[in-house]
């Protein structure tokens, strides 16, 4: 006979508010079901891969063998040339340290928010990343100096003076780069051949050209990526402050201040979003607001826009299911392509965003001379020229004077320039800045707001946070 | 005398044991492991999560806590971007779960039926339920892209507008409904055509010997008879999109315009980009209490029915 007494019944409320509690928990845990789906990777290239793991052996920690752990979201994403490049590093380090590295393939992303969350654990021993993640780790205490172990390194010395400097912060360093590039005016030069133009040097020249190919031609002048989140979009509009300032913060060694007027972001946000999207006259098609790189860079190669602002990685991208012709795509990059220095507002000058990955060690590895050697196998002269097959355009505007560069093309040889004129983001958390930036951007573009009042309320935003950064 | 006293004492210690084994301690014992393994990976996240909304800690420094008491909730109650997120996260899943309900009801009776070619398309017909959320929202990004995605081909060959239409800041919301649904109903339609099945014939025959119409059938024995598994189908799916992240993010990042900001793109946004994790903890905090009454009122009126 059933237990009906009040103590049963308590009892039996009290587990069914348990497992209630709990499948609620267990639900808000899981999400939608609990399905496996990865966050994508908006960086700057096209085709971030999905997390894989490569061990480097047969036996012992983790099921991997492996002696040191590291992780990466700079691989190529298609599976033949991610297991050439792994073997690439994994060798090198292997004869230089006689053990063993895995690797495990991220999104950046990904990997930031793991990383952020979990590398206090010791795990991974070493980190590949982008220079916002660099000042993220650094103001965590999450990555260790290697000014010491990087100077002993026989080729250390080979290094980009300035990709260096992007890696050290107050004296020391904290990170060796393995590629670099400045962001680029990328333009049809058949298009503008024909209409007797050349690129434009400011963004008034910019408007006009583009407003002259808008009605003279069937192409999208111009396309900028204005997605909300979009790492892609936030460099791009860096590219631009940066033509008026040398850093959008600036310290005098103990906080930082903002270092760019209400008016210049009001410039840069009325020549690159409102005039380009919300004018009477767009120079872009407003029907392709919102996208990032995903539209941007295929559509450039497919054929669809006259100019985009693009890192050299678009060099070799032919093939894919963002392509729709390979062929009409490699004759648009390769014979009907030019690049040239972005445009710049009045007051500023030629400058872009500068790119550079940093490799990092894990300041709480168990490992960190083995973690140094992984970086050092990542980042080694030797390893960049193996990687050039597969990533050739990781390696157009090189970080090592010993690598040589994979332009061939006349009419690319300007990256090599504007990579010169890169400047690199300032060691400060960049997070809240990016997070300011999205929905004033997207309320200019959408037509939403003037673009100075845009840049009057995102400096006072900005200037509000000089003391969290 | 001694030996009396053992052979006095093994029935006693059997008897005893036999107690012990009936006895509900056991039944403690055994589920111990299970309850030591659900708190350590449930209850000691969400203890931790509901301490740090009343703490400002930065996932940058999160060994360094400033207890501030319900300074969190306060910025919450003034923090327009919260009211935004909070209204567009009721509406979503108020939204997507009714829809998702009536379409999956109304593909259970569809798949109940005994045709040829049925038990294919049962099978077909849960392919969107399984296929991972990052293909989802690369397939519907494909489909909406202008120029060449199909859904925009089609709308063109009518001669109506094509857009991108997740950066459309009027129809990136709809969109975001739509694959909810799109995903969901087969999952409802399954479930709700399992527990159709489980009904006797016989009540339907004798409904009918009764006069009863379709709509009456299906009104006083359907309806009465799934109610229990629509319950549980609804608590889940409201708790689920109430709390879904991933197709938000994946596929707009909250925008345009900020119009498909939900509560958990909000939260992530809060700990991620701007590091205030106690920040995003107390939203997480509120949106646990959300979830908690909505459950306890459904169920209790459940069960009042």
């Amino acid at each position: 006979m059933p237990d009906s007494s009040p103590d049963s019944l308590r009892r039996r409320k009290l587990v069914q508010s348990i497992g209630l509690g709990a499948g609620i928990a267990l639900a808000g845990c899981s999400g939608d079901g609990g399905d496996g789906g990865s966050l994508e990777g908006d960086g700057d290239g096209g085709g971030d891969s999905l997390g894989t793991e490569t061990g480097g052996g047969d036996d012992g920690d983790g099921g991997s063998g492996a002696d040191v752990l590291h992780w990466d979201a700079g691989l190529p994403s298609d599976e033949e040339d991610l297991d050439t490049a792994i073997s690439n590093i994994q060798n090198f380090f292997e004869e230089r340290t006689g053990e063993q590295v895995q690797i495990t393939d991220y999104t950046y992303e990904d990997m930031r928010s793991a990383y952020l969350t979990g590398a206090r654990s010791g795990d991974p021993d070493s980190v590949e990343g982008v220079l916002s993640h660099l000042t993220e780790y650094i103001e965590a205490d999450l990555i260790e100096p290697i000014g010491d172990e990087a100077e002993a390194l026989e080729w250390y010395d080979g290094y980009v003076d300035s990709t260096i400097e992007a890696m050290s912060y107050q004296g020391e360093l904290y990170a060796l780069p393995y590629t670099g590039n400045g962001r680029a005016m990328i333009y049809r030069r058949d298009v503008f051949e024909e209409l007797g133009q050349d690129p434009p040097e400011t963004a008034d020249e910019f408007l006009e050209v583009g407003r002259l190919i808008k009605s003279e031609t069937d192409l999208t002048p111009f396309h900028n990526c204005t997605k909300d989140g979009g790492v892609r979009a936030f460099q791009e509009w860096m590219s631009h402050v940066y033509q008026h300032t040398e850093n959008l913060y600036a310290t005098d060694g103990d906080g930082w201040t903002l270092n760019v007027d209400a008016d210049t972001l009001g410039l840069v946000f009325d020549k690159y979003y409102h005039q380009v999207w919300a004018s009477d006259d767009p120079i872009a098609d407003p029907d392709q607001l919102g996208t990032g790189w995903q539209v941007n860079d295929p559509g450039y190669i497919n054929g669809n826009f006259a100019m985009i602002e693009c890192g050299p990685w678009i060099r070799g991208w032919t093939s894919g299911p963002e392509i729709d012709d390979s062929d009409a795509a490699s004759e648009v990059l390769d014979e009907n392509t030019a690049v040239a220095h972005l445009p710049y507002a009045e007051g500023g000058e030629r400058a872009t965003y500068l790119e550079v990955k940093p490799v990092m060690v894990n300041a709480n590895s168990e490992n960190g001379d083995l973690g140094f050697e992984a970086v050092a196998s990542r980042c080694s002269p030797t390893v960049m020229e193996q990687q050039k097959s597969h990533s050739p355009g990781n390696y157009v505007t090189p970080v090592h004077e010993d690598v040589e560069t994979t332009l061939e093309s006349e009419n690319w040889m300007p990256f090599t320039d504007v990579f010169e004129t890169g400047r690199a983001l300032a060691k400060i958390s960049w997070g809240p800045v990016r997070q300011e930036f999205y929905p004033l951007m997207q309320e200019v573009a959408y037509g939403e707001t003037d673009p100075y009042d845009a840049g009057s309320t995102l400096h006072s935003n900005l200037k509000s946070l000089e003391g969290d950064l | 005398m001694a030996t009396n006293t053992s052979q006095g004492r093994s029935p006693r210690y059997s008897e005893e044991f036999k107690s012990l084994l009936s006895e509900t301690w056991l039944g403690y014992a055994l589920i111990l492991p299970a309850t030591i393994l659900v708190a350590a990976i449930i209850l000691y996240p969400t203890v931790r999560g509901i301490q740090m909304a009343f703490l400002e800690v930065s996932l940058l420094q999160p060994g360094e806590e400033t207890f501030v008491g319900l300074e969190n909730f306060a910025e919450m109650a003034n923090d327009a971007v919260f009211r935004t997120a909070l209204w567009q996260t009721v509406l979503l899943t108020a939204l997507a779960v009714s829809l998702q309900y009536l379409l999956g009801m109304a593909l259970a009776m569809v798949l109940k039926e005994k045709v040829p070619g049925m038990r294919f398309f049962r099978s077909v017909s849960m392919v969107t339920w399984v296929l991972p959320i990052i293909v989802m929202v690369i397939l519907f990004r494909f489909m909406v892209q202008n120029g060449f995605g199909p859904a925009n081909i089609v709308l063109g060959a009518l001669g109506l507008e094509t857009t991108y239409w997740f950066g459309d800041p009027e129809m990136a919301f709809p969109l975001i409904v739509l694959m909810h649904v799109w995903r969901n109903v087969p999952f409802y339609a399954i479930a709700l055509m399992a527990a159709m099945n489980s009904i006797p014939e016989t009540q339907y025959e004798a409904a009918r010997l009764d006069g009863a119409g379709a709509l009456q059938r299906f009104r006083h024995v359907t309806l009465p008879q799934i109610s229990y598994v629509s319950m549980i189908m609804i608590v889940l799916h409201v708790i689920f999109t109430f709390n879904n992240f991933e197709i938000v993010y994946l596929s707009t990042g909250g925008g345009p315009l900020g119009n498909t900001e939900v509560l958990a793109t909000y939260v992530y946004k809060t700990a991620f980009e701007t590091y205030a994790l106690g920040y995003a903890a107390s939203m997480g905090v509120v949106m646990l209490v959300i979830m908690l009454t909505f459950t306890a009122v459904y169920v209790k009126l459940e069960d009042t029915d």
